[in-house]
């Protein structure tokens, strides 16, 4: 080591004192103060963080949830009328004609009043 | 009885134990308030970085991930505070008077040792920020070459870079006080 690096050496623990005397005061201010929460991955604590915002979750509610959730989905996506349905070749039942023109809305031959 | 690791301290600071925040906290305290103080050159901001890179700490701990050296992590959190605080607002010189004499030489050498660490003191503190902390990580902090090039989010080749340029400005600095080297 060189006469430089010795004296740069030698300036840095003379102000080791110093920083001591502030470290102490840094960790008194530390121990004093309570600590806030830690921050944890949401994937992994998002329960945590309904029940920090008083939305607890009740499982068996969730799953269900979830359940119906998941059927929805899989009849949206893959239910009759859809492309994915069709090309299954497979058949479903249907009324034959819905037709609403069919509907015919007479007035009362005796009042004449109309529906 | 052996002394927990930093690591081992942190996984359990991770779980929340504030008993293993309060251990470790000082085994850095006075060595990141040097760091910080290097960089910002004011005291008081240089306690008030620590305590808040300790807060993150805390914050943050079971997100932690053991591949890194704690002190590394912590250091980097440290020197990015510091910076982060000097970029905000200009802070006024560090003091370089009041250190304590040395018992071990006579007056006059004691003198010219003292003006010499004067000089080199504000030499120092006139580096750019990323020569400075390279300083204070090797020579305050005895970190390795790799340590201090993680810590500053450099290369080691970068890191000998920023160390070789800091001794040159220093030697051209101070002169014929380190001409003989």
């Amino acid at each position: 080591m060189n006469s430089l690096e010795q004296s740069i050496l030698r300036r840095l623990q003379a102000e080791r004192a110093g920083e001591e005397k502030s470290a102490t005061r840094v960790v008194a201010a530390l121990a004093a103060a309570p600590l806030p929460r830690q921050r944890h991955g949401w994937f992994r604590n998002w329960p945590s963080a309904l029940l920090n915002s008083d939305f607890a979750p009740a499982w068996p509610r969730i799953a269900a949830l979830a359940s119906v959730a998941l059927i929805g989905c899989t009849i949206g996506f893959f239910g009759p009328g859809t492309r994915a349905f069709q090309r299954t070749g497979w058949t479903v039942a249907q009324t034959s004609d819905s037709d609403v023109s069919g509907l015919v809305f007479e007035p009362e031959p005796l009042t004449g009043a109309r529906p | 009885m052996d002394e927990a690791s930093d690591e081992e301290l942190m996984l359990r600071i991770a779980k929340g134990d504030a008993r293993a925040f309060r251990e470790l906290a000082p085994r850095y305290a006075a060595r990141a308030i040097g760091l910080a103080r290097r960089i910002t050159k004011n005291d008081a901001d240089a306690e008030e970085l620590v305590q808040e890179a300790f807060l993150r700490v805390w914050v943050n701990a079971p997100r932690w991930r053991p591949q890194a050296a704690f002190r590394t992590w912590f250091y980097r959190i440290v020197f990015n505070l510091s910076l982060n605080r000097r970029r905000r607002a200009p802070s006024l010189p560090l003091d370089a008077a009041g250190d304590p004499p040395d018992p071990a030489v006579g007056a006059g050498e004691r003198m010219e040792r003292d003006e010499t660490d004067r000089l080199l003191a504000a030499a120092i503190a006139a580096l750019p920020d990323r020569q400075r902390a390279a300083i204070q990580l090797t020579y305050g902090e005895a970190l390795s070459n790799a340590e201090a090039a993680a810590v500053l989010g450099t290369s080691v080749a970068g890191m000998e870079s920023l160390l070789v340029r800091a001794k040159r400005t220093l030697r051209e600095t101070l002169g014929s006080h380190f001409d003989e080297d």
